[in-house]
């Protein structure tokens, strides 16, 4: 016998694919909008969250998709073209111009660096009322997003767009202004900023450590990718070797090979399944002709004339696995041999330019900014700071997250909040799924013929025919969401769908627990006193157990019985040839 | 044999026999273990609507017995049971027991019923008789005790409802069936008997005719809490019958059947329901009886078969029914029969069977892993002498399992077998039960009342119609309450906890529950105000289940007004209590046991074997009674004076018993546990002993016919003179005719002397075994060979003896003619006056009260019926008590009766005795009436008025004022009503106390 | 004239292809039109509201639920199937015809299917005519069993007992024992049928009392049948002795409470 008389636990419980994102985006929430062909609703829903949607719908990992509980059954859903579907849909046909929010605070709010974590909070900021201002170094916003990540993964246009949405909030950017030269803390202080959140990012490449990198042909791939964005095109060889394996890695390989070079080589230390890069990415590379060399670590650069001539590598093998869980690679003494090229990018890392930061925020190595983890304050007042610069190289979901929060924490400061308040437990439950037998015959549902995407179009009748399947393809593949979580508070159906709730009569209810029985989300269950109780957080409002209470002592608070009737009785009374 | 002795006895069969039995041996200081195969106790009794000869409601009375039961701190009910084994030997047996699960837990289970509310699953209601349903989680019957829901697992469909409806969590599906060995002492057997299966009588048509019944389902059919609401309906369309026949002897006396015993209870039974029947219909009935011997042989009863004639209307027909038909248009039954010869048929609208009783189902198995012998019927092995007695050591039986037998017979039986039971293992006494040790009363005369009131949802029993958190809440502003809560179940184990707790946290003074009924709880809660130091009266109770839920159960809002009010008039009540002492007194350990026959020396002997001193008074010379008359027997083949030799051997040796022959009881007082008594010896010599209970055992005396030329004819004689003479090998008569009912039966004594058909029967087959040509003529007007002495009627009318019925309007007629003794009687069957000439005439005279009655009856201020005999406390519940406490009867004292009957009630009376005995002191009731001697005027009026005679005038300071013997008050408060000056007071119903209940009570309630 | 039925369409949110506006009776071209209610689910038709459906004047009642696995609520549907499957029983104890009252499955993309399912079962109700209810006879037979059939769609122990059939069929009971489908619907049938025949009673002895016979009479039952479900009825406080004829009880009803 299941013990069913405990007390109920008002803990909501989230779908994973939305506790996964660290912006916490209502995953769940837009992909049910998707199924319904709302995909305007599906980005508002998105920018509830964060203001990127376009971009993340390009260049996220998506920790949603990983956590996605569809992987139980067969892939996860593809969150994230949904995602870039939907943005792109709402751009193409028209951006959804944002109600600039009144300034309902007068305290000014500074941000040092323009990037993901810096736009994030101004934008949470703006929402919320602050005048704020971003100072950023650069001559155009978008941090890593614009300098970093190249064009064909992620046009500048689409950054531009993003920013611009947020600037259409009242965000004030300024561009081109180098923190730590004039513009200081004090100096911001002065102009009257109350609060200062400071995400300068990594903007520098971490060194290989290894004889040769000051060679010509050497380019660390932060700085080769920054000079590809500005246009700067930095002259390569026809044979390039890129040192790491990370995105940033196979960014600069695919770059390199838009650049002319005839052969491009990503050099990894450790095995393919360990490369931190997307695997789209990777895949990508190895259909543009990338090679990989796996299992090999630089020794040095050799030159010649001080130019790039090889580099020399050791081939490792497998030692223990290390703290990242992953097997620590070990060079295999003698085993040195080298790979001719003219060109080696080195994607290994990035580091944080502290140059420009004073030494009171930085911790003991001078190589990160301190703050806290839960709050982002750093030891001088009022001065928050975040993002990469705080955590080291992350991704863009992570910088949103960290604005986010950086956001929340400054708006409790300048409120006179406690600011941790209510924030350590903020980790939520994750969905538990009570019929997986039942989901896991989702996959046979939607069944929608054939959509051929493979020849372009050529007229624009053709093209919106082709939209058209590519919206239903999308609205196919949303469906293959299991909804695992509770109400995903899509807001798409506000008429009757999650204002609805159960309510139970206590006086009526005996007790007999066929609405915990029947309940899909578990969302009634008996209290101590062995009466039914809804949790409204988990309560889809479906109205199942209102059907099949025996007592009749559960009702809907939109859908009642009376309600019901009435609609019968209108339906009835309605004239009809 | 081992010495150790357990003083735990193991009662088999929870019906009134089996529960009387465990009473008996828990108040005489046993631990007892009650088994019965059915979830509750109750037995066939639970099933009855009245009983005979008084109409009593048979639940009514049977009902605090059985609630007595469930309470008693000594008896532990194992229900669901059935014995597996035995090791051991008397004084010490092991007994295996298999418990089947109830899948409940029963100690969790509170009895709310919700369960069965909510049950999904219907099922034939067997308690009902099959007539209604009841579901798959149930109780037999309301009243059932132990109080405790069980799933009927054949027909349960493992829904898991009433788990979830439970609110006390006492549904447990895993529960396991369970083996346990209990350690006892000795054994009772009363499994009771199984009803006749009517589907074998194939020619009544029971099972095909809708109309024809059972006996059984009539009784449920005419209870008011049975299917039909107490309306006698015709099942087969719910009208009203008409016209009701009974047809006896269903199952009983059937030699084709092979069932040739007398089941010995349905005449009355038969007769009772047609009287109950006649009551319960609004029309005029019309009931007959279709009888071959109306056997209303036993005390009353024959006064109850008169009424039944004349008063009720019944008719009565003395045939056998040959058949019934059933008119399948109307439903309507004909029954077939013949009269005088003459085939008959008539139609009734509805047939009821007097079914007889068959031995217990699978008795056998029980029998022998027990190691008891049974009869040829399968009914328990017994002797005369030792009616309470199997035929292994340790085991008794008592009951409808030893013979068919009634309720007073057998709870007679059961006190009886109880005292064998007990005389077993007298010397373990007290070592297995448990006295309660309360903490020291707390003194509240200073305190200001502050009163807690506990008003009980009762699951949804209470709650689901009476609104009890706005109750809780008004009881909350009512004066002097300084605490209320509202409690699922205020009689679980939890809320007794609870409650004490809240006592000592709000420093409580008076305490209130508002929830059932104080008839079932009161002691409970007593008890838990008592174990948080508050003097037990210091309790209330208002009953706002059956009073509000239950009466309104279609006006919530008027239920909850109403709970409003009964607990605002409980509060003022309860303001004004008092706390109340129970008094206690000393009880003299030994017993006064007037009569030496056999009766009285059997419950002298018991005593004595109990540990108890004893005096034994007897008025004659020798010790022996009536069975110095008695030469041999009916059933069996011991020597009565043999048996009689050892009886009064076994008196004599007994150093406990102090024996006074010639002796008269001149002067009893006293009171219960404090006697003294004056004997008068013949010789002069007069004593004075204490004693603390009385037991009359003074038997009866054979009537002198002053009919039928007795005593002016040689010839006739009475049947003891007959048994004299044949035992002394003096009768040579060849020709003898016997006339029954000679002094009996008739106006001046109505009812039957029992014992005379037997003796007839016994003397005429004794004067065919001697002399097989010998002619024997019976005369009589009912033969009533109840019991396994059907047999012995069915011998001699083989043997040749011829059994002529007479009527009264048709009596025998004898004379004298010129020296030739001659009879002349009509012969019914041939329909002619047949004249005789015998050359004996034997008078079954009847047994008569002892001419003594009276002037004991005065003495012991007990009653006597309307024929002279001693009148019991109940005839049905109490048959050996007196409503005086600590004075007992048995034997023929009490009515006419044979041998193993009377040694059957002897051992009642010392059983019963034993409970009074067997403690030290003994604790009163607290709610008496006080008097307050300055108030009193002396007047007299309360003393007689008084049913338990516990007023007494006293003389204090030269002025006569009431005085109330504490031991013998049981607070009814009829001298205080009566009392001109209001000087008696009645305990904890004060005028005070009263007045202020009804003045709250009739506050308007305020909209 | 052409009988035009009236068919009342629970529709389940998931289910309703977002081309029809509830509010509006506009169909699909060349499709008869359809008064549709819509849930959340087809799992929050409750059987009461299906027959109460029926007595307002309803020809034909159509539940449109998902495809199995599609339910949005993870099983609505076959909860739905459930109800719907027992109501049907219960429909074919009245002498009203089951075939009024229909489940489909459709979604939300199938407009045409969906099209096709109204079309079909329109014809068929067309064809069954105007239902019995709508005659105007307040107390036909009819009436009276689809009232008491209403009755028994409230009443606990139904509900309770299709409320647990997926659990004990699919599942195990309490015991730990599946309960076979056959048994399942052997028992609810006849606990279909008992309450059932108790709420026609119930009905009947509503205005004025009767008496077994009657009563007998009038659901065409033996009266010796008739008097146990009097018994079990009167156990079950549903009704009352109102008083005795000369030798006939008759019995009325009592309102629940």
């Amino acid at each position: 016998m299941k013990a069913t008389s405990q007390t109920l636990e008002k803990k909501r419980k989230l779908p994973p694919c939305r506790v996964a994102c660290p912006a916490g985006v209502n995953v769940q929430g837009y992909v049910a909008l998707i199924q319904q062909g709302k995909f305007k609703e599906a980005v508002e829903l998105i920018r509830k969250a964060m203001p990127f949607p376009a971009i993340c719908g390009r260049v996220c990992f998506s920790p949603c998709q990983e956590a996605c509980s569809r992987k139980n059954v067969d892939q996860p859903v593809g969150i994230r073209y949904l995602k870039r579907l939907a943005a792109d849909i709402e751009r193409e046909q028209g951006r959804i111009e944002p109600k600039a929010s009144p300034k309902t605070h007068n305290e000014k709010v500074a941000i040092i660096g323009a990037g993901p974590a810096g736009l994030s909070c101004a934008y949470e900021l703006a929402k919320k009322g602050y005048p704020v201002t971003i100072f950023e170094r650069m001559p155009e916003a978008g941090g890593m997003m614009r300098w970093g990540i190249p064009d064909y993964r992620l046009q500048k246009y689409v950054v531009a767009n993003e920013i611009s949405y947020i600037q259409d909030l009242g965000v004030e950017i300024k561009t081109g202004v180098e923190f730590g030269k004039k513009t200081t803390l004090d100096s911001l202080r002065k102009d009257g900023y109350k609060a200062i959140f400071i995400a300068t990012g990594a903007q520098l490449s971490q060194k290989l450590g290894v004889p040769g990198e000051e060679l010509e042909g050497v380019y660390p791939a932060v700085e080769f990718l920054r000079h590809v964005a500005l246009g700067e095109i930095p002259h390569i060889g026809e044979k390039v070797a890129v040192i790491g394996g990370g995105n940033t890695a196979i960014d600069a390989a695919r770059t390199a090979l838009r650049l002319g070079a005839k052969q491009v080589m990503i050099l990894y230390r450790r095995a393919k399944e360990d490369m931190p890069a997307l695997p789209v990415e990777i895949e990508a590379a190895e259909e543009e002709g990338v090679q990989f060399n796996f299992l090999v670590a630089p020794k040095q650069i050799l030159g010649e004339d001080g130019k790039v001539k090889a580099v020399e590598c050791l081939r490792m093998k497998f030692g223990e696995p290390d703290e990242s869980g992953r097997r620590r690679p070990i060079p295999i003494p003698g085993s040195e041999h080298t790979y001719e090229v003219n060109t080696v990018i080195p994607a290994i890392g990035q580091q944080i330019e502290t140059s420009c930061l004073p030494s009171t925020l930085l911790d003991k190595s001078n190589r990160a900014v301190t703050a806290d983890p839960l709050t982002l304050e750093t030891q001088i007042p009022g001065v928050f700071a975040g993002g990469d610069a705080v955590t080291g190289p992350a991704s863009v979901i992570e910088a949103v997250g960290a604005g986010k929060r950086a956001a929340e924490s400054i708006d409790r400061y300048l409120t006179g909040k406690d600011l941790r308040a209510g924030r350590e437990d903020e980790t939520e439950e994750s969905t538990w799924i009570k019929n997986w037998e039942q989901i896991a015959k989702k996959p046979e549902r939607y069944t929608l013929s054939h959509v051929d995407v493979g020849r372009q179009p050529v007229s624009f009748t053709e093209a919106d025919e082709l939209l058209v399947k590519i919206k239903k393809l999308a609205m196919s593949e949303a469906h293959r969401c299991l909804e695992c979580g509770p109400c995903s508070e899509c807001l798409g159906n506000e008429e009757l769908c999650e204002a609805d709730k159960a309510m139970v009569d206590e006086a009526s209810c005996t007790g007999c627990n066929v609405c915990a029985l029947n309940c899909p989300f578990e969302a009634i269950r008996k209290n101590e006193r062995g009466i039914a109780e809804v949790n409204e957080i988990l309560c889809k409002g479906c109205g199942i157990c209102a059907a099949s209470c025996p007592e009749r002592a559960i009702s809907m608070k939109k859908c009642s019985d009376t309600q019901l009737l009435a609609n019968v009785d209108a339906v009835l009374g309605r004239e009809y040839i | 044999m081992s010495n150790k002795k357990v003083g735990a006895v193991l009662v088999v069969g929870g019906g009134v026999a089996g529960i009387q039995a465990s009473l008996d041996l828990a108040d005489s200081g046993f631990r007892v273990y009650l088994l019965d195969q059915s979830p509750s106790i109750g037995g066939v009794m639970a099933q009855l609507d009245k009983t005979f000869p008084t109409n009593d409601c048979s639940m009514c009375i049977l009902s605090p017995k059985l609630v007595a039961t469930g309470r008693h701190p000594n008896i532990t009910i194992v229900t669901n049971a059935e014995i597996t084994g035995l090791d051991g030997e008397a004084g010490d047996f092991k007994v295996k027991i298999k418990k089947r699960s109830r899948y409940v837990i029963e100690e969790k289970c509170n009895g709310c019923g919700i369960c069965a509310q909510k049950c999904p699953v219907e099922a034939v209601d067997r308690f009902n008789e099959g007539l209604s349903n009841r579901n798959a989680v149930f109780v037999e019957y309301p009243q059932a005790v132990p109080l405790k829901y069980m799933i009927d697992r054949e027909k349960c469909i493992g829904c898991g409802t009433c788990y979830e409806v439970c609110k006390a969590g006492a549904i447990k599906y895993d529960q396991k069936d369970s083996e346990t060995t209990l350690n006892v002492g000795s054994i009772i057997l009363a499994p009771g008997f199984e009803p006749f299966d009517a589907r074998l009588k194939s020619e009544y048509g029971y099972g095909r005719f809708k109309n024809v019944v059972t006996s059984i389902e009539f009784e449920r059919i005419l209870s008011a809490s049975g299917p039909y609401g107490g309306l006698v309906l015709r099942p087969s369309d719910g009208e009203i019958p008409k016209k009701i026949a009974f047809i006896q002897c269903v199952g009983s006396r059937d030699y084709q059947l092979g069932n040739t015993y007398c089941s010995a209870a349905c005449c009355m039974y038969g007769m009772k329901e047609a009287v109950i029947a006649k009551e319960h219909t609004p029309s005029p009935l019309d009931a007959t009886i279709f009888y071959m011997d109306m056997r209303a042989y036993g005390k009353e009863f024959d006064a109850y078969y008169e009424r039944a004639q004349g008063e009720w209307g019944i008719r009565f027909v003395r045939s056998r029914v040959a058949g019934v038909t059933e008119d399948p248009r109307t439903g309507n039954l004909v029954i077939h029969y013949v009269e005088n010869e003459t085939p008959k048929t008539e139609e009734f609208d509805m047939i009821v069977l007097s079914i007889g009783m068959h031995p217990p189902k699978n008795i056998e198995k029980l029998a022998s892993t027990l190691g008891v012998q049974l009869n040829k019927y399968k009914f328990c092995q017994t002797n005369t002498f030792a009616p309470t007695e199997t035929s292994k050591p340790g085991i008794f039986v008592c009951g409808a399992f030893s013979a068919p037998k009634d309720i007073p017979e057998s709870v007679a039986q059961a006190s009886g077998a109880a005292a064998k039971a007990m005389e077993v293992i007298a010397s373990e006494r007290g070592t297995l039960v448990t006295a309660k040790e309360y903490p020291p009363e707390r003194d509240v005369s200073k305190e200001e009342p502050r009163i807690g009131v506990f008003v009980c949802h009762c699951g949804i029993n209470i709650g689901g119609v009476v609104n009890v958190p706005e109750v809780v809440e008004y009881a909350k502003k009512l004066p002097h309450v300084v605490y209320a809560e509202a409690n699922v179940y205020t009689c679980s184990q939890d809320t007794q906890k609870l409650i004490k707790e809240k006592i000592q946290q709000n420093n409580l003074n008076r305490v209130i529950v508002a929830s059932c009924t104080p008839r079932t709880h009161e002691p409970l809660f007593r008890e838990t105000v008592q174990e948080s130091g508050l003097n037990p009266y210091l309790f209330e109770m208002t009953n706002i289940r059956d009073q509000c839920s239950w009466v309104h159960m279609h006006e919530p809002k008027e239920a909850t007004e109403k709970a409003k009010d009964l607990v605002r008039s409980i509060v003022a009540k309860a303001a004004l209590l008092k706390p109340l002492k129970k008094p206690r007194i000393n009880v003299t350990p030994v017993g006064l046991v007037i009569g030496g026959g056999v009766s009285g020396m059997t419950a002298a002997l018991e005593l004595a074997r109990q540990g108890f001193e004893v005096h034994l008074v007897e008025r004659e010379k020798e010790l022996g009674g009536h069975l110095r008359s008695i030469h041999y027997l009916l059933e069996g083949n011991e020597n009565p004076q043999e048996r009689l030799k050892a009886l009064i051997n076994a008196v004599n040796e007994n150093s406990k018993i102090h024996v006074y022959t010639e002796t008269q009881v001149t002067e009893v007082s006293g009171f219960v546990g404090n006697f003294k008594s004056k004997l008068h010896q013949n010789n002069g010599e007069e004593k004075e002993i204490e004693h603390g209970v009385v037991i009359v055992a003074t038997g009866a005396v054979e009537y002198k016919p002053t009919e039928y030329l007795y005593g002016k004819d040689p010839r006739v004689m009475t049947q003891h003179e007959l048994e004299e003479k044949i035992a002394n090998g003096q009768f040579k008569a060849k020709n003898i005719v016997m006339i029954q009912c000679v002094g009996a039966r008739n106006d001046e004594r109505p009812n039957c002397a029992r014992v005379c058909c037997g003796q007839a029967i016994k003397n005429a087959l004794k004067i065919k075994e001697k002399d097989p040509d010998a002619e024997v003529y019976v005369l009589y007007k009912d033969m009533r060979a109840y019991g396994f002495k059907e047999d012995h009627y069915r011998e001699a009318a083989t043997k040749g003896v011829l059994f002529v019925n007479y009527s009264d309007e048709r009596k025998p007629q004898v004379v004298n003619d010129n020296g030739t003794l001659k009879v002349t009687f009509y012969e019914p069957i041939i329909g002619k006056e047949i004249e005789i000439e015998p050359d004996a005439l034997v008078l079954s005279a009847a047994t008569i009260p002892n001419p003594d009655n009276k002037r004991l009856a005065e003495m012991l201020k007990v009653p006597l019926t309307k024929d002279g005999f001693f009148l019991e406390a109940h005839m049905k519940l109490r048959p050996v008590d007196f409503a005086t406490d600590g004075v007992f009867l048995c034997g023929m004292a009490h009515s006419p009766k044979y041998i193993d009957e009377s040694i059957a009630q002897a051992c009642a009376a010392a059983a019963r005795a034993t409970t009074i005995l067997a403690k030290d002191t003994l604790e009163m009731e607290g709610i008496i009436a006080n008097v307050s001697e300055d108030l009193c005027s002396g007047c007299r009026i309360c003393e007689p008025i008084c049913p338990y005679g516990a007023i007494e005038m006293k003389d204090k300071n030269g002025k006569l004022v009431a005085h109330v013997i504490e031991a013998l008050c049981k607070g009814c408060g009829a001298c205080g009503t009566a009392c001109p000056t209001k000087a008696i007071t009645m305990g904890h119903f004060t005028n005070e106390e009263i007045l202020a209940q009804v003045r709250a009570a009739l506050v308007e309630v305020k909209a | 004239m052409i009988f035009r039925p009236k068919i009342v369409a629970f529709m389940c949110h998931w289910s309703l292809p977002p081309e029809i506006d509830v509010s509006t009776p506009s169909l699909i071209r060349g499709y008869p039109k359809i008064r549709i209610v819509k849930t959340m689910c087809a799992g929050r038709i409750d059987p009461a509201i299906v027959m109460e459906t029926f007595l307002k004047g309803a020809d034909g009642v159509l539940v449109v639920g998902c495809h199995s696995p599609d339910c949005h609520y993870v099983d609505g549907n076959t909860q739905a199937e459930r109800k719907v499957k027992m109501l049907k029983r219960l429909i074919r104890l009245t002498g009203f015809d089951p075939e009024r009252l229909r489940l489909e499955w459709a979604n939300a993309s199938e407009i045409e299917n969906l099209a096709r399912i109204i079309n079909h079962f329109r014809n068929q109700v067309a064809s069954l005519g105007a239902s019995p209810l709508t005659s105007g006879e307040s107390n036909s037979d009819v009436v009276i069993n689809i009232k008491a059939a209403k009755a028994v769609a409230e009443n606990f122990t139904l509900r309770l007992l299709v409320g647990r059939e997926k659990e004990m069929t699919e599942n195990a009971n309490v015991y730990g024992d599946k309960v076979s489908q056959e048994e399942f619907d052997r028992l609810l049938e006849e606990t279909l049928e008992a309450e059932f025949i108790r709420h026609k009673i119930h009905q009947l002895i509503t205005e004025k009392p009767m008496s077994v016979k009657e009563i007998a009479a009038e659901t065409h039952m033996e009266p010796s049948q008739t008097l146990c479900h009097i018994v079990n009825m009167r156990r079950k406080n549903m009704i009352t002795l109102d008083h005795v004829k000369g030798t006939t009880p008759l019995y009325k009803a009592l309102e629940a409470h």
